[in-house]
C-alpha cells in the first residue's frame, strides 16, 4: 500500500530562553494606548496581568522584525533594535541568524518567517553566493509544501551500473546491487559532534528512526551510545581491518563507510570478501589532491562521503560550492558520476544549502553540527568553559523532538524550492547547475565589457 | 420607580459593552430620570456633583456655605438640543432655575449656582458639525473645544481667529464667557468673528445671526439668557510667516510705547501682549533655568507676510533688538498655559480688568504699588485689543494649603479690582465674586442686557441670581456682602484707605504664613492644591469621553484626593470610578499647571485599595470596552493631544 512520506512534528520548547534578535524598546512618552497589541501577530506587546490598563514590557523573543508596532504607534514610543547577546551568537559560517533560524525550526518544525523581508546582504562566501531558480514559483499544482502534485524528496544511496545488458528474451543480465532508498537527502553524521552523551545519541537514533534516515557511527561507539546495528539504521563507520569487523555485523547492516581512503583497493576487496552486497563507502577528507584521486576511489567505493571542514571549505580554503562542481565535473568527464554516491558533509548551516550542495553535484547531505545547534548550542568559538545550552544533559526525548522538528522545516523548505522550480523529485537537481545563478556568472553577464573590455570575476 | 434599584450607565461601542457601576439617584435626580428623555444622561452620585458645585476657583468651604446654595438639586448632561429643550420644558414646569455650564474653566463663578436648580452640562455635546473650505467657516455644537476645533480645521489648512487661553475650553463656554483671548488684537472680539449661534429656551431652538441686538448680547452673558446648543463662526487660512517676537525692554514707559506703535501697524499683528519683569523671573522658575531675559517683555504675534515685514522694520527704526526666536515661541506656547503658576504656590488668585490703554501706565504701576503693600509678589500681562481697551491681568500665588493665608489673598485680589475699578478699569469677567462691580459696567450695557433677559428669558430660569439680582441663603443678607451697594462700597473705602490698611493686611499675611500653614504637607493633598480646575483634563480623557463622568478625569480624581484626605466620605461607587482609566496621559500633556499625574494616580489608588477593594474585573471590562470603541479610536488617531505625534520624529507620518 502507498504510504506518502509524512515526517511527525510536535512543538518542543527550548530548555533555556532563546536570544531574541530583535530588542524592543517601549519609551517613556507610550500612552498605553495598546494598538501594538492589536498590531502584533507574534505577541510580543501585552497589557499587563496585574493592571490592564498598563501596557507589559515588550516580549522581544517572539519579534519577527515586521515593524508593524513601530509603524502603527501613534506616539512614536517603540524602537527596534538587534540585540548584543544576539549578534555575539555563532561562529564563522554560523551566523547569529542561521543559529536562531535553526532553533526556531527545531522548535516549532516550521519553515522560518523572516518578518520584513530580506535587506541584505544579497550575498556571501560560500553557498550564499549562489540563488536558486525561482521561475516556476507561481505553478500551483507543484507549489511547494501545498502543492496538489506530490513532489519526491527520495534519494537512493548504491552504486549504479553503467549500462544495463539483456538477454536473447529480454531477461536483464546485468546484476542489481543493493540500494538504499532514503525519503528525505540527508543523513545524521555522529562521528564528531561536540557533544556525544548517550541521551543524545539515543534521541539522534529515535529521530532517525522517525526520518527513516541514517547515522554514521564509529564502531567502536555504537554499543557505548546504546545503539543497534540490527535497527538498520546505523552505518558503522570502520577502521583498518575492515573485513573483520563487517563478518561480524548483523545482516541488517547493508551500508558500511571506511574511515578514510587509505589502502582503499585492499579494503574494499575484504569488505566485499566478508559481505558480498554490502554497500561501501569511504569518508575522504576535502583537499587539494582529492579532486585528482576523485576518479580512482569511485572505481573502489560505491559510495564517496566527502567531508568539508566547520566552514564548510576545502583545507585549501576553497568552498564546497566550487569544489563539489568540480568534483562532479571530473567525474562526469570520466563517464561514472552516475555510478557513485556522494554524500557532503561539513559545515551545513541551513535548509537552504540542502538544495544547493545538491545542484553543486552531491547526492545526499550530511548533517553534523546543525544537529547540535538545533539541540541549543551556541555554536560559541570554543567549548571551554560551561555549556550556555547545557547539552551534556539534553534528555532523549527532547534531541528527538528538536531534530525531527528541524528535518522537517528543512525538507519543507527544499519542497519550496523544488515547487518554486518545477521540478518534481530532488535527484533531479544533482548537479543542475543550471537551476542556480553563481555570482561571478551573474556579474561577468552583467558588466562584462563595460570597463573597457575587462571581465570582472 | 427606579429609585431603590441600582443604576447604571451603560454605553454601547462595537460589540463590546460596558456598565459602570453607579450610585442610586436620590432626590431631584429621581424625577428627572423618570421623564425618560432620550439622549440625556443624569447625574446621581453626590460625588460626581460635587464637581458641578464649584469652577476653576476654590472659594473657602465657609464662606461659601454662608453665602450660597451653591450646591445643585440636579446636573444633566444632554447630548442633542432636543433633550436640551425638553429638560428646559421639565425646568419651566416645575418653575427650576437652570444654570448651563460648560467646562467651567473660568474662575469667577459664572457657572456655579447660586441658588440650586439644574446645571446643565454641554461639555459632551462637543461635536464639530461642519468645516466649509471655500467660505472658511466652522459649524460646531456648544461643547466643542478649541483645541479639537483647531485640529479639525488644520486638515483643510485653516485655523481659528481667535481662542481663549484655555484651548480646551468649550465653545459655549467662551461665548458666555467673555470673548477675549489669544490673537483678539488682529481677529477682534470673538462676537465678530460668530456669525450665527442656536440658543435653546423652553420653546425650542432659536437662531440669533449677527447684527441683531440679542445676538451680541449673548456675549458675555454668562448664561443668563438662554442655554447655547451651537455656533457658526469664520475662520482664517493657515500662514506660515505668521511668527512671534519676543522684545525685552528696561522701562516699562518704552514697552508701553512700543506696544502703541506695534498696535498701530497696517496690517495689524495678531496679537500682542506685555509681560512684566516678575512673568518672566516666573517663567524662569517654572523652567528651573535662566533663559529669558529680565525686563518688560512684548510678545508680538505677527499676522501675515506683510505683517512680518511691518513688525520688522518698525523694531529696525525703534533700534530695538528681538531676543531670540526660540524664546518667543517657548513664550508663544505659554500663552496657552496660564496656569501655571499655580504650582509656585501651591495656588493662585489674581484681578481681571478691561482698562483703557491710555491708562496703562497708571494702572499697572498702581497694581504693583498695591502688591508691593500688601506682600504680594504679582505677575502683570496686558492683552492688547482692538480699540481703546485692553486687557489687564493681575495674577499672584497664593499658599492654598493655608486656608487664613488663602482668604487674606482673596481679599486682597478684591481691593486690587476695586482700586483699578475706582481708576477707570471694569472687571473682565463678574460671575458670582465680582458681582460687586456690576455698576462699573456702562449703562447702556446694562440696559440692554436687561431688554434681552425680558426678551430671551421672560420666567427668569437661566443662571438667575447673578448680577441682575445675587441671590443667596439666609434671607439673602450674607449675599449683600457682594452687591455693589456693600461690598462695592466698602471695597472702595478699603482701596481708598489701602495705605492705613497695607499695614495691618501684612501683619495679618504674615501671622498666617507663620501659624496657620499645615504642620505637615501631604504631597498628594499638595498636587490636588495646585490643580487650576480649568478642566483641559476633561476633554482630551478617554475615559471620560466614554463614560461621561468627570470623576475619571484628572481634576475630578484630584477632587476626590482631596476629599479623602480632608476625611470626607466617598461611597463604593466613586472610588471604584477613580480606577476607570487608560494611563494615556493626555492628561499630563494638557495640564496647565503641568502636574506629574500619574504617580500621583498610583498614590491615589493605593489608598483608596486600603478602604474600597478594587475591581479588577471592572478594569479589565472597562479596557476592553475602550479599546473597541470608535471614540477612543479617535481620539488616538488624533494623537490623544494635538500635535503629540511631532513629538516623537519631528513630523507626520502618513502611516
Amino acid at each position: 500500500m502507498y504510504e506518502r512520506y509524512h515526517i511527525h512534528q510536535e512543538v518542543t520548547a527550548p530548555r533555556f530562553r532563546p536570544v531574541p534578535k530583535f530588542i524592543i524598546q517601549r519609551a517613556g512618552n507610550c500612552i498605553n494606548c495598546g494598538k501594538c497589541e492589536r498590531n502584533c501577530v507574534y505577541g510580543v506587546h501585552m497589557r499587563r496581568d496585574d493592571d490592564p490598563r498598563r501596557m507589559a514590557d515588550p516580549l522581544s523573543q517572539f519579534c519577527k522584525d515586521c515593524f508593524r508596532c513601530i509603524a502603527g504607534c501613534p506616539q512614536r514610543a517603540l524602537t527596534i533594535s538587534v540585540g548584543a547577546e544576539f549578534t555575539s551568537l555563532g561562529s564563522g559560517g554560523w551566523t547569529p541568524q542561521r543559529v536562531t533560524t535553526v532553533w526556531n525550526e527545531s522548535e516549532t518544525g516550521k519553515v522560518p518567517v523572516f518578518g520584513a523581508g530580506y535587506r541584505g546582504m544579497f550575498s556571501g562566501p560560500g553557498y550564499d553566493a549562489m540563488w536558486t531558480d525561482m521561475s516556476e514559483i507561481v505553478r500551483p499544482t507543484r507549489d511547494g509544501i501545498h502543492g496538489r502534485e506530490h513532489i519526491s524528496t527520495n534519494v537512493l544511496i548504491c552504486r549504479n551500473p553503467p549500462f544495463l545488458e539483456f538477454g536473447p528474451k529480454g531477461e536483464l543480465l546485468t546484476p542489481m546491487a543493493e540500494s538504499i532508498d532514503l525519503p528525505v537527502p540527508f543523513v545524521f553524521d555522529l562521528a564528531a559532534l561536540k557533544e556525544s552523551t548517550k541521551g543524545i545519541m539515543q534521541g539522534l537514533d529515535q529521530a532517525a528512526k522517525e526520518l527513516h534516515t541514517l547515522l554514521m557511527v564509529p564502531v567502536d561507539k555504537v554499543e557505548a551510545y546504546g545503539m543497534d546495528l540490527s535497527s538498520g539504521r546505523v552505518v558503522p563507520i570502520v577502521g583498518d581491518d575492515a573485513g573483520n569487523e563487517v563478518s561480524k555485523m548483523p545482516e541488517q547492516v547493508r551500508f558500511i563507510e571506511l574511515s578514510d581512503a587509505n589502502r582503499l583497493k585492499e579494503r574494499v576487496k575484504a569488505v566485499r570478501a566478508a559481505r558480498g552486497g554490502m554497500i561501501v563507502g569511504t569518508r575522504v577528507k576535502a583537499d587539494a589532491e582529492l579532486e585528482s584521486r576523485l576518479v580512482d576511489i569511485a572505481c573502489e567505493a560505491d559510495v564517496i562521503h566527502v567531508l568539508f571542514d566547520e566552514e564548510g571549505r576545502e583545507s585549501g580554503g576553497r568552498y564546497a560550492r566550487d569544489a563539489l562542481r568540480s568534483y562532479h565535473k571530473v567525474l562526469v568527464k570520466a563517464g561514472i558520476r552516475d555510478e557513485v554516491t556522494i554524500i557532503a558533509g561539513g559545515g551545513i548551516a541551513a535548509a537552504e544549502q540542502v538544495p544547493k550542495s545538491i545542484i553543486c553535484g552531491t547526492d545526499v547531505v550530511s548533517l553534523d553540527d546543525a544537529l547540535m545547534v538545533s539541540l541549543g548550542c551556541r555554536m560559541c568559538h570554543s567549548c571551554k568553559g560551561e555549556c550556555p545550552a547545557d547539552l551534556a544533559n539534553a534528555p532523549s526525548e527532547y534531541v528527538k523532538g528538536r531534530v525531527v522538528n528541524m528535518a522537517n522545516a528543512w525538507r519543507d523548505q527544499l519542497l519550496e524550492v523544488l515547487g518554486a522550480m518545477g521540478i518534481k523529485e530532488v535527484r533531479r537537481l544533482r548537479g543542475e547547475t543550471g537551476r542556480a545563478i553563481f555570482q561571478e556568472d551573474a556579474e561577468r553577464d552583467s558588466f562584462a565589457g563595460i570597463f573597457r573590455g575587462d571581465v570582472i570575476g | 420607580m427606579e429609585s431603590s434599584a441600582q443604576g447604571c450607565t451603560s454605553v454601547e461601542a462595537g460589540a463590546q459593552q460596558f456598565d459602570a457601576k453607579e450610585e442610586p439617584k436620590t432626590g431631584l435626580a429621581v424625577d428627572i430620570g423618570a421623564q425618560g428623555i432620550p439622549g440625556l444622561r443624569v447625574v446621581s452620585g453626590k460625588g460626581e456633583m460635587m464637581l458641578f458645585s464649584r469652577d476653576q476657583s476654590d472659594i473657602p468651604q465657609l464662606l461659601k456655605d454662608m453665602l450660597l446654595n451653591y450646591r445643585p438639586d440636579a446636573v444633566v448632561q444632554p447630548s442633542t438640543a432636543e433633550a436640551i429643550v425638553a429638560i428646559l420644558g421639565y425646568a419651566e414646569r416645575r418653575d427650576l432655575k437652570v444654570v448651563p455650564r460648560g467646562i467651567s474653566s473660568s474662575p469667577f463663578g459664572g457657572a456655579v449656582p447660586v441658588d440650586g436648580g439644574i446645571v446643565i452640562d454641554l461639555s459632551s455635546m462637543n461635536g464639530i458639525i461642519n468645516v466649509d473650505p471655500s467660505q472658511k467657516r466652522a459649524t460646531v455644537l456648544a461643547g466643542a473645544r478649541w483645541s479639537d476645533i483647531d485640529h479639525e480645521l488644520g486638515k483643510s489648512g485653516l485655523r481659528l481667529i481667535t481662542s481663549p487661553s484655555s484651548k480646551f475650553s468649550t465653545v459655549g463656554g467662551w461665548i458666555a464667557g467673555g470673548g477675549i483671548g489669544i490673537g483678539s488684537l488682529g481677529g477682534g472680539h470673538l462676537s465678530e468673528n460668530v456669525l450665527t449661534v442656536k440658543v435653546a429656551n423652553p420653546k425650542g431652538v432659536r437662531t440669533y445671526v449677527k447684527g441683531e441686538e440679542d445676538f451680541r448680547r449673548l456675549f458675555g452673558s454668562e448664561g443668563q439668557l438662554g442655554v447655547i446648543v451651537e455656533a457658526t463662526m469664520m475662520v482664517k487660512t493657515k500662514d506660515p510667516s505668521s511668527k512671534p517676537h519676543l522684545i525685552v525692554l528696561q522701562e516699562l514707559k518704552d514697552a508701553i510705547d512700543l506696544a502703541i506703535s506695534l498696535k498701530r501697524l497696517d496690517p495689524i499683528p495678531e496679537d500682542l501682549i506685555y509681560f512684566s519683569p516678575n512673568k518672566m523671573a516666573y517663567s524662569n522658575d517654572l523652567l528651573h533655568l535662566d533663559i529669558l531675559p529680565q525686563g518688560h517683555a512684548l510678545l508680538v504675534t505677527s499676522s501675515n507676510e506683510a505683517s512680518e515685514k511691518a513688525i520688522v522694520s518698525l523694531m529696525a527704526s525703534k533700534g530695538v533688538t528681538e531676543a531670540g526666536e526660540h524664546l518667543a515661541r517657548l513664550l508663544s506656547h505659554d500663552r496657552y498655559f496660564p496656569m501655571k503658576l499655580r504650582r509656585i504656590g501651591p495656588g493662585m488668585l489674581g484681578a481681571e480688568v478691561l482698562t483703557p490703554t491710555a491708562k496703562l501706565e497708571d494702572m499697572l504701576a498702581k497694581a504693583e504699588e498695591l502688591c508691593e503693600a500688601f506682600a504680594l509678589d504679582p505677575l502683570l500681562e496686558v492683552h492688547f485689543l482692538q480699540g481703546k481697551d485692553s486687557l489687564m491681568l493681575c495674577y499672584y500665588p497664593t499658599d492654598q494649603g493655608n486656608q487664613m493665608l488663602y482668604a487674606l489673598d482673596a481679599v486682597k485680589s478684591m481691593i486690587v479690582t476695586a482700586s483699578l475699578v475706582d481708576m477707570g478699569a471694569r472687571p473682565y469677567s463678574l460671575g458670582i465674586w465680582n458681582n460687586s462691580f456690576v455698576d462699573s459696567l456702562p449703562e447702556e450695557e446694562m440696559t440692554g442686557m436687561s431688554r434681552s433677559k425680558k426678551r430671551m428669558d421672560p420666567s427668569q430660569m437661566f443662571n438667575s441670581g447673578k448680577y441682575f439680582k445675587l441671590k443667596g441663603r439666609t434671607f439673602g443678607i450674607p449675599s449683600m456682602l457682594l452687591t455693589p451697594m456693600v461690598a462695592g462700597n466698602g471695597l472702595k473705602i478699603m482701596s481708598s484707605m489701602s495705605s492705613t490698611l497695607s499695614p495691618f493686611l501684612r501683619a495679618a499675611t504674615a501671622v498666617a504664613k507663620r501659624t496657620m500653614g499645615p504642620k505637615s504637607r501631604d504631597p498628594l493633598k499638595e498636587l490636588a492644591d495646585q490643580c487650576a480646575m480649568c478642566g483641559a483634563c476633561v476633554a482630551v480623557c478617554p475615559a471620560y469621553n466614554l463614560i461621561g463622568d468627570e470623576r475619571v478625569t484628572a481634576r475630578g480624581k484630584l477632587v476626590t484626593a482631596r476629599t479623602l484626605i480632608d476625611g470626607g466620605k466617598i461611597s463604593e461607587e466613586h472610588a471604584q470610578r477613580t480606577f476607570l482609566c487608560m494611563r494615556c496621559k493626555a492628561c499630563e500633556q494638557v495640564c496647565q499647571s503641568k502636574l506629574g499625574l500619574m504617580d500621583a494616580y498610583d498614590d491615589l489608588e493605593s489608598r483608596l485599595e486600603k478602604r474600597y477593594k478594587r475591581d479588577a474585573k471592572e478594569i479589565e471590562a472597562f479596557v476592553k470596552f475602550a479599546e473597541s470603541s470608535d471614540i477612543y479610536e479617535e481620539l488616538i488617531d488624533k494623537g490623544l493631544v494635538l500635535g503629540s505625534p511631532k513629538n516623537g520624529m519631528g513630523g507626520e507620518r502618513d502611516v
